[in-house]
């Protein structure tokens, strides 16, 4: 029976990620750290994590002209809602045109008034949780590593590493493709790998529920690539824990060209497709750490010990 | 932890089993909900055609009788003025005011009627009432009911034997006072009035309906009711016997026409029946004081009320078993429960239609309202204007076309159409069309499946009669909030584990 061989396998389902692990480990008042991006970004940076510098923040809906300096200013960035997930509601723009146009990462032209009313929009909460007012963030857009842009379509890959108590115990990469319209999100289409915990080498990739060996646009095989930079990774991730808290948490890193990784946001409900991508069940992982590695406290120590653990189980 | 868990679980069943008990223990009927007792939602219908002038509608209003209560009554008046004259077996409602020509105006009169459970005694009439019979069949009469009073007959009998020999005899007597007489039945029923108030009987004839199943437009027919033994009884014309089916209720006296319309043209009245399984229960008298309260207790106008109340817990308790056992998404996660109590107003079919097509029909308009980049706020308000349109024109249509189910869709929770709206075509602009009306059909198969639930008689009678099981409502809640186990769902989501890893 399915049921059991999910069981054998150590699936983690919903109820049990809502109820065992985010009910008993993220406290409800750590939340609002992992759920506005501005104020993890900050407390991210004084801690000397590297994370994509913040331009300039929108509050308010009247705020036009300084908008618009911001982006003559700085006409390669992102502009996402503070508030959002899942990727609802970002913007990458790549340049300005000498028109006082802008061009987005797809190549569309875009005007400042249809900016504006993106960002209207954002401001008054319609990608944020519950429809709460919101900021708009615009900051630093990444650039791609090269070791990604065979397997990637227009946007820029993220890397899921899934921290519970401060030990990385799975990880995956996230592949933009046309379907997901270049962004790296699994429900839009982007393509998902999973990622070898102790070495950092991409496996067979998942596309919705169907397995992938290559990147279904540029044809290039998606297996056996060296992330880089993966131990600076894996630390990333895991003083993540550290900072916030949060004993459950997924973290989104991106690598930059230049500046290496990136944190690009936490996520205190990470999902569950991370197991589809490694072929591997959460929650044998989880009670592992659960029964042995509470005590860790070095970061090194916990790398180690979610390396070892991915080895054996 | 486990044990609080089990504690949690165990203990409000183990009350509710108590409370029910105790209630069992007072009255065991309650176990077993008693069908027989149907009560019975009655509606006369009357549609006006205004001539420009004031119109005066009266409405005779149901007789009191032995065998039926009336449990609650209300009028649809449109905006007009509803008086009720007289009272007791007299009464009548009375509309009345200004119709302008070519205006129509549909009144309604609905009540909830039930077979009385114990026996009723009407007021004595203050007189026999004036009887029509002419002087020379008063003398036949008198001829026939003095030899029946030699033969010993008196009351009941005397009232069944005379009405079974003048309707079906072949004596002289009979044969003499039948002459002349027409085989309609409001005649043979007239005829009998006057012979029974000649022979010191108070009697009417009454207009009633057979209260048998379902009926669109139930027909009126006469019989004649006479008093004895202190309350009125009822008499068949067409059998001659004062034994008559229990499902007779009387409405209108004298007159087959109830409805009298003036400074205006009607239609026909039409009268429909629609039975109730498991009535609102008769509030209990006094005297009888029970230890637990029960909320049969209540005025039966604000039982209805109780019987939905109760059972929407267990329809959040669906959702619940969906949403975390099944693993079904819906959009918004109590929305298949408003939804599927708005459904109450409609029924099902027209309800699911209803919804699909404003649905429908506002994401379209919602679609262009989007191009004009509006701010959240005010684009909300926009789309409930669309919505409040679209149900608009719904109604327009329904009337245009005689279809009476548009009366209820005003009656829509407008709000939450609005924000069902606005979620699907966020989800629309986010997951694409596919993914964003299979959510919305999901959406509305839970409500249906809600709706089922709900509208299921027994649950709504065993919530109504036993409140505590809102205890056990609780309890399974809680199980379901501790459930760890995978969602039927999810065993279709990783299914890729099972065939092997990595395929």
């Amino acid at each position: 029976m399915i049921w059991r061989e999910l069981k054998r396998k150590g699936v983690l389902g919903m109820n049990a990620r809502n109820l065992s692990y985010i009910a008993r480990y993220n406290k409800r008042r750590l939340y609002p750290l992992a759920d506005d991006k501005m104020q993890f970004k900050a407390v991210a940076e004084s801690a000397g994590l590297s994370v994509p510098r913040l331009y300039g923040a929108i509050y308010s809906v009247g705020e036009t002209k300084r908008l618009y300096k911001l982006l003559r200013k700085n006409p390669s960035c992102v502009i996402k809602p503070a508030h959002g997930s899942g990727g609802e509601g970002v913007l990458v723009l790549d340049s300005g045109t000498a028109d006082g146009k802008f061009v987005r990462a797809s190549g569309a032209e875009m005007s400042f008034l249809e900016i504006h009313h993106h960002i209207a929009k954002t401001v008054n909460g319609m990608y944020s949780l519950g429809g709460q007012p919101d900021v708009v963030m615009i900051e630093y857009r990444v650039q791609i590593a090269p070791i990604f842009e065979e397997v990637s379509y227009r946007g820029v890959p993220d890397i899921r590493i899934i921290v519970f108590q401060g030990v990385p115990v799975m990880a995956m990469i996230r592949l933009p493709t046309r379907a997901s319209n270049g962004r790296a999100n699994l429900h839009q289409g982007a393509v998902a790998a999973g990622i070898e915990l102790a070495t950092g080498i991409t496996k067979h990739g998942v596309q919705g529920s169907s397995v992938v060996a290559q990147h279904p646009d540029t044809g290039n095989s998606i297996e056996g690539l060296q992330v880089p930079h993966w131990n600076d990774l894996l630390a990333n991730a895991s003083r993540c824990y550290d900072l916030t808290g949060l004993g459950y948490l997924g973290v989104d890193i991106v690598i930059d060209e230049e500046l290496g990784p990136m944190i690009l946001e936490i996520n205190a409900r990470p999902g569950l497709a991370v197991q589809i991508a490694n072929q591997r069940g959460l929650a044998a992982c989880l009670r592992h750490v659960e029964k042995e590695g509470k005590l860790l406290v070095t970061t090194d120590s916990r790398i180690a010990f979610g390396k070892a653990a991915a080895r054996y189980i | 932890m486990k044990i609080r868990v089990i504690l949690f679980v165990l203990l409000p069943i183990l009350i509710a089993w108590g409370c029910i008990f105790l209630r069992v223990q007072q009255n065991d009927s309650l176990l077993l909900p008693d069908q027989k007792t149907y009560s019975w939602q009655i509606e006369a219908h009357v549609q006006v055609h205004g001539g420009g002038r004031t119109a005066k509608v009266e409405l005779e209003l149901p007789v009191l009788s032995e065998r039926f209560e009336l449990m609650s009554e209300n009028f649809v008046s449109n905006g007009f003025a509803v008086g009720i004259l007289g009272k007791g077996d007299t009464r009548k409602a009375v509309w009345s005011g200004y119709i302008d020509s070519n205006q129509q105006i549909d009144f309604y009169y609905r009540a909830q009627v039930q077979a009385r459970k114990t026996r009723w005694q009407s007021d004595s009439p203050a007189t026999v009432g004036e009887t029509e019979l002419n002087a020379e069949k008063q003398r036949i009469a008198t001829r026939l009911i003095s030899r029946l009073e030699m033969e010993g007959l008196r009351g009941h009998d005397l009232i069944d034997y005379l009405v079974k020999e003048v309707l079906k005899g072949d004596s002289d007597e009979a044969l003499a006072l039948r002459k002349g007489l027409k085989k309609k039945l409001e005649s043979r029923a007239g005829f009998i009035t006057a012979l029974l108030r000649f022979a010191g009987f108070p009697a009417r004839t009454v207009y009633g309906i057979r209260l048998a199943g379902p009926e669109r437009s139930a027909r009126l027919f006469p019989w004649v009711q006479v008093y004895f033994d202190k309350s009125w009884h009822p008499v068949d014309i067409k059998s001659a016997r004062t034994y008559v089916p229990s499902a007779w209720f009387p409405w209108g006296q004298d007159d087959s026409e109830l409805v009298k319309v003036r400074g205006a043209a009607s239609s026909d009245l039409v009268v429909s029946v629609v039975p109730v399984e498991f009535g609102p229960l008769k509030s209990k008298a006094p005297g009888e004081e029970s230890v637990l309260f029960s909320f049969t207790q209540l005025p039966v106008e604000s039982q209805a009320l109780y019987r939905l109340i109760l059972v929407i817990p267990v329809g959040a308790l669906v959702v619940a078993f969906l949403r975390c056992i099944v693993g079904i998404k819906t959009i918004g996660t109590f929305m298949p429960v408003l939804v599927a109590l708005s459904f109450r107003e409609t029924e099902l079919l027209w309800g699911l239609l209803l919804y699909s097509t404003v649905i429908i029909l506002s994401l379209i308009a919602r679609y262009f309202l989007e191009h004009l980049q509006l701010l959240v706020v005010p684009r909300l308000t926009a789309t409930l204007t669309l919505v409040v349109m679209v149900i608009l024109t719904f109604t327009v249509l329904c009337d245009i076309y005689q279809i009476n189910k548009g009366l209820s869709v005003a009656l829509f929770p407008i709000v939450i159409l609005t924000m069902m709206v606005e979620r699907i075509s966020i989800l629309f602009e986010e997951l694409g069309l596919v993914k964003a009306l299979t959510q919305t059909v999901i959406t509305l198969l839970v409500s249906a499946l809600v709706y089922e639930v709900l509208s299921w008689e027994y649950i709504r009678y065993y919530m109504f009669v036993f409140p505590e099981l809102l205890l056990v409502v609780l309890s399974f809640s809680i199980l379901i909030g501790r459930y760890t186990g995978f969602r039927l769902t999810e065993l279709y989501r990783f299914r890729s584990f099972a065939g092997g890893a990595g395929k």
